[in-house]
């Protein structure tokens, strides 16, 4: 039976990030992401006429999933400070990270690829856009001090980039330590009090 | 004649700017001969295979990093000076000729953790890269700490994680496109103040010298 065309179109972005995560960007072909769905390569080329677009549509696709959660936990409702934690939870390395493999791969390869580089630089704008509306809200409402939201903003994100080279690609810490830090980052940048001795053990030594 | 170390030399730069252009994983030791206008029977004399040759590119960029911040960077200085300096070598606003452009000292980095992504071997290079690369700022905030300059909130390893962290996430927004430089060393500038807690009047005269 024939399957609608975005329908197809999604199954093949949805086997293809499974793909350049495992293979990594440049070794993925097309063909490796027929044969994870069991399809032609025909197929994929009817649906992608290059490698290219098919790897930028790849990236589009994963950003606009992440930019789903995102939505969520914006609309999540509550104080700023639980709303932020909600955002930043999404964005932050969590689990295995594999997320950002992606991501590591997508900053390298952008560099000699226009289009791909537009991709991620609009995927940034919106996330600190994001991050710097709710560190708004709390400053209006009071609940944060903050003298340069602007700047804490692009802290706080550049920093969970950081970290999750950090994870990925160096020493492989743990998801729990860069939550911690995270978590101190920003208790520093909006002058929050720091909370009561309810760090559980292994925290970073903050 | 070139001496045997200055064709190895001679190669591995031709390497590196050959991954800074194509990227890691096209980049062929072919490429790599012809860019050095070498054999391609030289090239597999000295390094064997291109992982070996690959990992020595890093390990060589790395060493000349450790250099230059060594030979520019006055060690008599004030430890909150001696950090200011190292951020700005790190964010390349400094004038220095030797000092190779941002985009391509960064973009080699890039390429090296792409590849780590997927390679046990390169993410434990890359681990004792980024150990070599701490130090100065560690010793610096060490020695600021027990002459009272700074009260960190933290512990010292965890302050200069965060601040290495804070460099790369940087670097990725600067090398797309998102910032330059300059707002990338303001940035690493407001952060090291907050992060040391250092004096405002301290701070102050630091960022008059961006």
């Amino acid at each position: 039976m024939r399957k609608k065309v975005e329908v197809r179109r999604e199954e093949i972005l949805a086997a293809a990030v499974g793909q350049v995560r495992e293979r990594g960007l440049a070794a993925t072909r097309v063909i490796d992401v027929a044969r994870a769905l069991g399809v032609s390569k025909a197929l994929v080329h009817y649906h992608f006429d290059s490698k290219e677009k098919l790897l930028a549509a790849t990236f589009a696709y994963a950003a606009l999933r992440d930019l789903d959660s995102l939505a969520q936990a914006q609309s999540s409702g509550g104080t700023a400070l639980e709303r932020l934690w909600a955002v930043l939870d999404v964005y932050a390395p969590s689990g295995d990270a594999s997320g950002w493999v992606l991501w590591i791969d997508g900053w390298a390869a952008a560099l000699r690829d226009e289009h791909l580089r537009t991709v991620l630089r609009d995927l940034d704008h919106r996330w600190k856009d994001s991050i710097a509306a709710v560190i708004g809200d709390g400053v209006r409402s009071g609940e944060f001090s903050c003298a340069d939201p602007d700047g804490a903003t692009s802290r706080i994100t550049a920093m969970l980039d950081g970290f999750a080279v950090e994870q990925v690609v160096r020493t492989g810490s743990s998801a729990q330590r860069s939550r911690a830090w995270v978590r101190s980052q920003v208790e520093r940048e909006l002058g929050l009090p720091r909370p009561p001795a309810a760090a559980p053990a292994g925290q970073p030594g903050d | 004649m070139l001496e045997g170390a200055e064709r190895r030399t001679l190669i591995l730069d031709a390497a590196r700017d050959v991954v800074c252009e194509r990227g890691v994983d096209a980049a062929r030791m072919a490429d790599i001969a012809e860019r050095a206008g070498v054999s391609l029977g030289l090239v597999q004399h000295y390094f064997r295979h291109r992982d070996r040759l690959l990992a020595e590119v890093f390990r060589l960029e790395s060493e000349r990093i450790t250099v230059r911040w060594r030979n520019l960077v006055d060690p008599d200085a004030d430890p909150l000076t001696r950090l200011f300096e190292y951020l700005r070598l790190v964010a390349r606003e400094g004038t220095d000729p030797s000092v190779r452009s941002f985009r391509l000292t960064w973009s080699l980095w890039l390429e090296f953790w792409s590849k780590a992504n997927r390679d046990a071997g390169v993410r434990e290079e890359v681990a004792t890269i980024y150990r070599e690369f701490s130090a100065p700022f560690s010793d610096a905030i060490a020695e600021g700490i027990e002459r009272g300059a700074f009260a960190p909130r933290s512990a010292v390893p965890d302050v200069v994680d965060r601040l290495v962290s804070l460099i790369d996430g940087l670097a990725i927004r600067t090398l797309l496109g998102g910032m330059d430089s300059r707002r990338m060393l303001s940035l690493l500038v407001d952060c090291l103040c907050l992060e040391l807690g250092v004096a405002d009047e301290e701070a102050k005269r630091l960022r008059q010298r961006l």
